[in-house]
């Protein structure tokens, strides 16, 4: 499950935006030496160039391998472009999961009526079943199904292919044709030489002298070849002709099959295996003479060859979609099974697994959102915790760990434990070389050891017991103040966080700026922690995610520039989300709340995780209705998040 | 004895009082149906511009056609509030709409469709005043 997981799903990207990896394709020997002709109905990158040279030439073979990640199945690591990726556990990925788990399922009308359409497909063109009239029942469901959303117009393209390969045979047929008629006048014309031959007096016996005899017989000849050539010329014309049709036959028909392959393997590829099994049906009841063979190149083939250990074929594609697809079946039902274990960990593992092969099938987009909710709130605190690794926030870290082994009984602390404690035993040592330091007046030394200590982990308690010992200096200590208090001053925040350790050994001694300095930097940990986050979302497409996470920090901190800076890029990128919150926000301090509730909860349907609008409701409903009660994201049963997801709207009034 | 003269009334006329009759019948079923009809007359709420300012609609009374999304509160002396989405020019939009306390019985689904008699009230909320499946 693993593997093709992990091979589905780290090419699956790649392959949709690079095209050309699919055209690393050589024609066969056969064809090399013979212009292979271009199916006008399907143009494609893929089309052979009519020179007949490779279909893709050196350089773009160069730039695609170039291209080409290495995938490792021993670490499940990715290494490409010059940087290595777990396979599950990236950023990007992650954040596609947990957006996700927070997504409601997809069980509405028209998903159900899109399924039942792909599988009424698939009913038809069943081995056995598929008759043309089948066939072409299926062909004019492709354009059903193409209409919804879900289907991104891939059945369309399959449509495409089909009708081009229908073209195709029709113009088989033809060449066919021509080839018959072309051997029927070889063969009059053969017989019209022959008789011509026979009707010659070239071998009468000679009358006359020998000259005169010989003269005769080479005037005859002479004649005799005349009379012939312009037979002999027509039938090697008629014999190239031939031969250029032949060619053109069997070009036309590998010319259709690697261009309906390149799209079957593409959508493999993409993880649309309900497309990929249409596709697969299809060329199996067009292509009924038994040749599956993948005409692709090499790189591909090694691909799929490294997953199913045989040479590929179609029916390989269609037997690894068909096992992916209940591979995908199969960790639904082990991460429901393990969820009611409280084996959290291993569940959503399990789900993460489904989800990265099968995000397109049923079982992924159907599964209830409140059987995700326990995967979710793991899922968010997982990632917390890293992201508090990645700011070495080690106590919000620790707290972290305890919830989750709490959470879930499989969960294993060992790996974050460890990079927990290996920071903070670093960290001491610093300090005790910081301690050694001072009692040496050895000032540069200090500086560095503090330095690192905070480096490593900046909130760490014991730089403040250090510090008290070692600021004796009065000079340096009050140097050190005067700057805390100029920046406090400026509000210049994010200067301080940058020197923390200087300040957080200063305002030792001063239990005061002490608390007002840990306030200081608990902030500038939640916008750094808020900036991670945005990245995230952003890295996924997320704009309105991303600028929501560092608009709820700016407005406590609106002085810090690179939170700004980047808060008016993603603001940028979600204008109208933007504007529908402020316009919102506006009416509400005008007094217009009707106009502000519709546009809050526009932005609620436009964006349903938006804290802003599920905040922004709230507020106004309490405004609009002051004894109203159960409003909000909290209680009462609510949907999506902000207002009630009871189906009985009206029972919790009665 | 004279003969009873034997006079039938024509078919075409038996076809033409029965049209009658039946055109008769349903015009009276349709004007009692469309004069009893609450809501006849009363204009279409614009959302769009209510939604740019809901404040220039207060004491006007409108009909919206909607579906129900979410209830948003409720409370024993003021009703239910609830957010319907309503589709007009092709473009959903999405408005608050307060059930009074008298209209508690109604049932009101997630996802059913209504037609609301709403009166615009204070601080431009929509408050219905009459509600019916659509």
């Amino acid at each position: 499950m693993k593997k093709i997981t992990s091979i589905v799903f780290v090419f699956g990207g790649l392959m949709a935006t690079t095209p050309c990896l699919l055209a690393d394709l050589t024609p066969s020997p056969s064809t090399t030496t013979q212009p292979l002709p271009t199916a006008a109905t399907t143009p494609s990158t893929n089309a052979a160039p009519a020179d007949g040279g490779p279909l893709v030439d050196d350089k773009t073979k160069a730039d695609a391998k170039s291209l080409l990640p290495n995938f490792d199945p021993k670490s499940e690591t990715v290494a490409w472009d010059g940087g290595t990726w777990k396979v599950e556990n990236n950023r990007i990925f992650r954040s596609q999961f947990v957006k996700y788990l927070n997504d409601p399922e997809e069980t509405d009308k028209a998903s159900t009526q899109y399924e039942a359409i792909l599988a009424q497909i698939q009913q038809l063109l069943k081995p056995g079943q598929a008759t043309n009239e089948n066939v072409d029942q299926a062909w004019k469901l492709l354009f059903e199904a193409a209409k919804f959303r879900a289907d991104s117009q891939l059945c369309n393209d399959i449509a495409d292919a089909v009708y081009a390969l229908w073209q195709t045979k029709s113009e088989q047929t033809h060449l066919a044709t021509a080839n018959e008629s072309i051997r029927s006048e070889e063969n009059k014309l053969a017989w019209n030489m022959e008789q011509s031959v026979s009707e010659d007096n070239l071998f009468a016996p000679p009358s006359g002298s020998a000259d005169k005899a010989r003269a005769a017989m080479e005037d005859e000849q002479m004649k005799r070849e005349i009379r012939l050539k312009p037979d002999q010329e027509r039938l090697a014309e008629l014999e190239a002709q031939s031969k250029a049709n032949s060619v053109k036959l069997e070009a036309s028909e590998l010319q259709a099959k690697i261009q309906f392959q390149t799209m079957i393997v593409q959508m493999f590829f993409q993880r649309r295996f309900e497309h990929v099994i249409i596709a697969c049906q299809f060329y199996q009841a067009i292509f009924g003479d038994g040749d599956q063979k993948l005409l692709l190149g090499e790189q591909i083939k090694a691909m799929l060859t490294s997953s199913s250990g045989i040479d590929p074929t179609v029916s390989v594609i269609s037997s690894l979609t068909h096992e992916a697809i209940q591979n995908v079946n199969d960790g639904i039902d082990a991460y429901l099974f393990m969820m009611k274990k409280g084996e959290l960990d291993g569940a959503t593992e399990r789900l993460q697994e489904a989800y990265a092969t099968g995000l397109n099938l049923p079982a992924v987009k159907t599964l209830p959102r409140a059987q995700k909710e326990l995967g979710y709130e793991y899922t968010q605190k997982s990632n917390q915790l890293l992201d508090a690794l990645d700011v070495k926030d080690y106590a919000r870290a620790q707290t972290l760990v305890d919830d989750l082994q709490k959470l879930a009984t499989d969960f294993n602390p060992t790996k974050p434990l460890a990079a927990i404690q290996t920071a903070q035993t670093i960290s001491r040592m610093h300090l005790a070389k910081a301690k050694a330091a001072a009692s040496q007046n050895d000032e540069k030394t200090l500086e560095t050891e503090l330095t690192a200590a905070a480096d490593l982990w900046p909130r760490n308690p014991d730089l403040e017991k250090l510090s008290n010992g070692i600021f004796n200096q009065a000079d340096l200590q009050q140097h050190a103040l005067s700057d805390l208090d100029a920046l406090m001053a400026q509000k210049n925040y994010r200067q301080i966080y940058v020197d923390k350790a200087k300040y957080i050994a200063a305002t030792a001694t001063q239990p005061d700026k002490a608390k007002q300095l840990g306030d200081i930097l608990e902030k500038m940990e939640e916008i750094e922690l808020s900036l991670v986050q945005a990245d995230r979302y952003s890295k996924i497409g997320d704009y309105r995610g991303a600028w929501e996470c560092l608009e709820v920090n700016r407005r406590n901190l609106p002085e810090d520039t690179k939170l700004s800076e980047a808060r008016l890029n993603y603001a940028t990128q979600a204008a109208d989300f933007v504007e529908t919150l402020n316009t919102a926000a506006q009416e509400d301090n005008d007094g217009n709340l009707g106009s502000s509730l519709s546009r809050y909860l526009q932005a609620y349907n436009d964006y349903p995780p938006s804290k802003l609008a599920q905040e922004g409701i709230q507020k106004v409903v309490n405004e609009l209705v002051p004894d109203i009660k159960g409003n909000g994201t909290k209680g009462n049963g609510t949907t999506k998040t902000a207002p009630s997801e009871s189906n009985v709207a009206g029972d919790q009034a009665k | 004895m004279p003969r009873k003269a034997n006079r039938t009334v024509p078919l075409s006329w038996i076809i033409a009082l029965v049209a009658l009759i039946a055109l008769a019948g349903g015009s009276i079923y349709f004007m009692r149906t469309f004069l009893s009809d609450p809501y006849r007359g009363i204009p279409e709420l614009p959302v769009a511009q209510y939604g740019e300012n809901s404040l220039s609609f207060r004491g006007n009374t409108y009909k919206v056609t909607g579906k129900v999304e979410n209830q948003l509160g409720w409370s024993d002396k003021s009703g239910r509030l609830f957010s319907f989405e309503s589709d007009q020019d092709g473009k959903a939009y999405h408005v608050g709409i307060l059930l009074p306390s008298d209209l508690n019985e109604v049932n009101v689904q997630k996802g059913q469709s209504f037609e609301i008699k709403v009166k615009v009230v204070d601080k431009g909320l929509l408050q219905a005043v009459q509600i019916r499946k659509a």
